[in-house]
């Protein structure tokens, strides 16, 4: 049997964390990094390249949480270190630029999201080919940066290249091939392309579900969009089982505050003024016949 | 006498390879980590009235 060294507790820890994580046990994450974080700087020292990996990985466990100070503070903390040691591989560098993008998307400041991730791209690009998973996560990072400024045609094109390497490489059934799918069908919504974007978000539903917890906030968040559509389309009593789902989803998972739940709290509540207006209207035409 | 200090020595010849033997598997364990990343995801705000 093997001894359990101090690095082995690490790791485990570590896998222990990611695991929680895609799982949607947020808090129980949190806990885990914490002591990886402890265990890393113990065996490592606080200026290695193990350090600004947990660093990394709980700033991406605080921008799922919403938490996005946090997220943002160690995402810095892990990035001074990978310019002061100088990173084994410059994408290590372009994986922090990506995450710093991606937390700006998420805060809604699309400018400066572009920047850093234009500079992932590059940096990676050089080091890769444009053919590589990890290329392929950037343009997709950047597709949704676009899209939210409006940018749709790159926005379209990034997407569909990201999707036709992930497909080739992953298959049909995987998380990144879903969250491009929700993306592109968010995209086909937002240009009217509606029959197009329902059928996406019915892919990504089947992928989710089947990969996931059924209680992921990631489930949640495409739940919320395909309810999004059918509001659109006058397709009220369809929406309204989506919303309560995604609701209780995100709650369970989520803190009041994250900025998913206020959007789909509000969503939902539109649908509900909505439908109490169809009701009422309903209610006015009947009497007028009789 | 002689014989004693033998398998002492023996003993500890023994302890000291596995050691090492351990320090070699964490040395390849330790390969340079990979820093993950995030995944953007849209999520649609319901804008009509």
């Amino acid at each position: 049997m093997k001894r359990s060294s101090p690095l082995r507790l690490l790791h485990s820890l570590e896998d222990q964390a990611a695991e929680c994580r895609m799982e949607g046990r947020y808090k129980d994450a949190e806990a885990l990094y914490g002591q990886a974080l402890l265990r890393s700087r113990q065996i490592f020292g606080p200026d290695m390249i193990e350090t600004a990996k947990v660093l990394n990985d709980l700033g991406i466990l605080y921008k799922c949480m919403g938490r996005f100070p946090d997220a943002r503070r160690h995402y810095r903390r892990a990035l001074s270190i990978i310019r002061r040691i100088g990173a084994p591989g410059a994408t290590e560098l372009a994986s922090l630029y990506h995450n710093l993008g991606g937390l700006d998307h998420a805060c809604g400041r699309y400018v400066r999201a572009e920047i850093f991730t234009r500079r992932a791209v590059a940096i990676r690009q050089k080091a890769l080919g444009p053919e590589h998973p990890a290329v392929a996560g950037d343009f997709a990072a950047l597709a949704t940066i676009l899209d939210a400024q409006g940018k749709r045609d790159e926005a379209e094109r990034l997407y569909r290249h990201a999707l036709a390497v992930f497909v080739r490489l992953f298959g049909r059934e995987n998380y990144d091939v879903a969250v491009n799918l929700n993306n592109l069908a968010a995209l086909y919504q937002a240009n009217g392309n509606i029959g197009k974007a329902e059928r996406l978000y019915r892919r990504t539903l089947i992928i989710k579900e089947k990969i996931l917890k059924s209680n992921h906030p990631d489930i949640a968040l495409s739940l919320n969009n395909l309810a999004v559509l059918y509001k659109s389309q006058g397709r009220l009593n369809e929406a309204e089982p989506l919303y309560s789902r995604a609701l209780s989803i995100f709650k369970e998972s989520l803190a009041d505050t994250h900025p998913h739940v206020i959007s789909c709290r509000a969503n939902y509540a539109r649908l509900l003024k909505s439908m109490a207006r169809q009701a009422a209207t309903e209610i006015r035409t009947r009497r007028n016949f009789q | 006498m002689t014989e004693d200090l033998s398998v002492e020595s023996n003993e500890k010849l023994v302890a000291l390879s596995v050691t090492i033997e351990e320090t070699f598997e964490e040395l390849e364990e330790r390969t340079a980590p990979k820093l993950a990343v995030n995944h953007n995801e849209t999520l649609v705000i319901d804008l009509e009235d």
